[in-house]
């Protein structure tokens, strides 16, 4: 620290470029973290420039010698709008993120909310059955032997194969809320019920995991000062399993934003998944484009927040 | 009738030809307000003897007693402080401390309990680092901490697990003599396990060696002599306390000596498929790996000490 005081704070005379370079390089180790990441962004835009096609227009004359112009799109990958092309086309939707102008034509923070709303539906559901889960995983024996093999074969089972199940699981059903408006329909339950299935998974691994890492130590105290059982699961085996959980919950979150997006797109339901789909389907690609980077600030958002929470709590 | 008794106690661990013989026809007896240095080499089963004494591990044969009753589980009349501290990271120094009050006194006011640790945090000289975390502790202070919550139970017996094993020899020093003060001023019996002869000296009135393991077993009994208000380094060099050292010490050199050690080692043996020049030869060759499980063998060399 004081090395770095006197090579910037008293140049000696004589050597007052060097002082320069020295402040620069110093300069340069506070902003290499802001202009590295813009580099790289640029490099990607550019590979992306470069694959993208353009359009091309040709004025010719048809058959009755009328001028007409002809527009044709070439390149690597021809019908890939370009960085440009993608921003004019998904302007509209960023400039305007709350506006609603039909079920499936809304601003893009519009969709996002949407989505949002089931994922967080179908997240807490996962955290409140896979918790409990993963704690009898860890401390049971028995349980652990009659239920393992059940949760490694249904734990890899991709969202697309768990939808249509939940699908046939709610067709008939409508549940409504007593004393409100909010009803949920089958592909609502579907989408939420897909959501829990597939995020509980590292919530349920995790906690097993952490029960299990519980350092006997701990143990031995509970044991000596004769704490009761749900004193040690209160005092002793949740705060110390606690980094674990949250290591699980972090990782569900992230799965639940994954499957969100598939569980849309199967139901075809407004949402950042349902529009990609729909957009897909009306060649509207630049909108896809402007879906992914969505999808992807918002998961690095939800993992940037859930990380920020766990440091919190470990640190507490 | 000792307070603790252990009689023709034996325990091991798994069954079968794996089982290991822990400790043998273990006999020990603790008056009360004793306090009793138990000496022995690393992995002799020291550990094993304390849980048993603290009702956290069940005898194979053999009885333990304390006050005259079996011993069933672990109790609130033996506190123990274990070799790693083993306070929860999560809660407060006064936290660890109050969870041990609360176990004991569950029906006391939160105020009442926490006079009660602070009590005890006083005693070890803590009372300025109640709300500090283990983590901000050294690993005198940390150890400090256990005694407080082992004290704090008001247990009739102290149980000590190497309490100052980890410890740098000037805190250890210190704690050592903490020991003694707090002996003095509370009268609790105490059992201290360590596999330091001269921390045995400092604090205890008896010492009794137990011989290497497996099948560990304890000696006789050794007197210390009387240490009344000497400092500690005069204790070091008198010659009835360095009689004592040279008694214990040829015992465990002696009879209680680790005969022998056997080393397992793995073995691969020397491949037999003849070299193929048409192949060429890899370019790193160093330490081949077995391929088929009959290459490999193992074998037990025995070490004599």
């Amino acid at each position: 620290m004081e090395d770095v005081k006197i090579q910037s704070g008293a140049p000696e005379k004589g050597s007052l470029g060097e002082a320069f370079w020295s402040r620069l390089q110093a300069l340069w180790k506070h902003l290499d973290s802001l202009f590295l990441p813009i580099g790289g962004l640029l490099v990607c835009l550019l590979a992306w420039q470069f694959i993208a096609g353009r359009e091309v227009r040709r004025t010719e004359k048809d058959d009755f010698g009328d001028p007409i112009t002809k527009v044709t799109r070439v390149g690597i990958s021809s019908d890939l709008p370009s960085p440009v092309e993608t921003w004019k086309a998904s302007a509209r939707y960023v400039v305007e993120p709350f506006a609603k102008r039909g079920e499936l034509d809304q601003g893009i923070l519009s969709f996002t909310w949407l989505s949002l709303k089931l994922v967080v539906q179908g997240y807490l559901l996962a955290l409140v059955l896979g918790t409990p889960i993963g704690f009898l995983l860890g401390s049971s024996e028995v349980f652990r032997k009659a239920f393992d093999p059940i949760i490694q074969i249904l734990r890899p089972v991709s969202p697309l194969a768990w939808l249509p199940l939940g699908m046939v699981l709610f067709l008939k059903t409508r549940v409504g809320i007593p004393g409100t408006h909010v009803v949920y329909t089958a592909s609502e339950l579907a989408a939420v019920f897909t959501v829990a299935v597939c995020s509980m998974w590292p919530t349920v691994l995790n906690t097993a995991v952490g029960v299990r890492a519980v350092p006997q130590d701990y143990l031995n105290v509970a044991k000596v000062l004769r704490l009761s059982r749900s004193q040690t699961l209160f005092k002793i085996l949740l705060p110390a399993t606690l980094p674990y959980m949250f290591t699980g919950y972090r990782l569900s979150l992230g799965i639940a934003w994954l499957v969100i997006v598939a569980a849309e797109m199967l139901t075809g339901r407004p949402g950042v998944g349902g529009f990609l789909w729909q957009q897909y389907n009306a060649l509207s690609y630049a909108h896809i484009i402007l879906c992914i980077v969505t999808i992807g600030v918002i998961g690095f958002v939800l993992d940037r927040a859930m990380s920020v929470v766990e440091r919190k709590l470990k640190g507490a | 009738m000792g307070l603790l008794e252990l009689q023709n106690v034996h325990v091991g661990f798994g069954s079968g030809a794996r089982r290991v013989e822990v400790l043998r026809d273990v006999e020990f007896r603790q008056e009360p307000g004793e306090c009793v240095a138990i000496v022995g080499w690393s992995g002799s089963g020291k550990t094993t003897l304390l849980s048993l004494m603290a009702g956290l591990v069940v005898p194979d044969l053999g009885r333990v007693l304390f006050d005259g009753r079996q011993v069933e589980g672990p109790s609130r009349e033996r506190g123990v402080v274990f070799q790693n501290y083993s306070l929860l990271p999560w809660l407060s120094v006064l936290g660890n401390v109050l969870l041990a009050v609360s176990a004991v006194w569950p029906k006391r006011s939160r105020a009442e309990q926490e006079e009660q640790a602070m009590r005890y945090l006083r005693m070890v000289g803590l009372d300025a680092a109640v709300h500090k975390r283990p983590s901000e502790l050294s690993g005198g202070m940390r150890q400090r901490v256990s005694v407080a919550r082992a004290l704090s139970m008001e247990p009739r017996m102290l149980l000590l697990d190497e309490p100052f094993g980890a410890l740098d020899a000037l805190t250890r020093g210190q704690l050592q003599e903490e020991v003694v003060r707090i002996r003095r001023e509370s009268g609790t019996t105490i059992c201290l396990i360590t596999n330091d002869v001269d921390e045995a000296l400092v604090t205890a009135d008896r010492i009794i060696p137990l011989t290497a393991g497996p099948n560990a077993t304890l000696g006789p009994s050794f007197a210390v002599p009387d240490r009344a208000g000497r400092p500690r380094v005069e204790l070091r060099n008198a010659t009835e306390f360095r009689e004592v050292r040279k008694q214990v010490t040829d015992f465990l050199l002696g009879e209680g000596r680790r005969t022998r050690t056997a080393v397992r080692r793995k073995l691969v043996l020397p491949d037999l498929i003849p070299e193929d020049l048409t192949h060429g030869r890899p370019l790193i060759a160093a330490g081949r790996k077995a391929r088929r499980r009959n290459e490999i063998k193992t074998e037990d060399v025995d070490l004599a000490l």
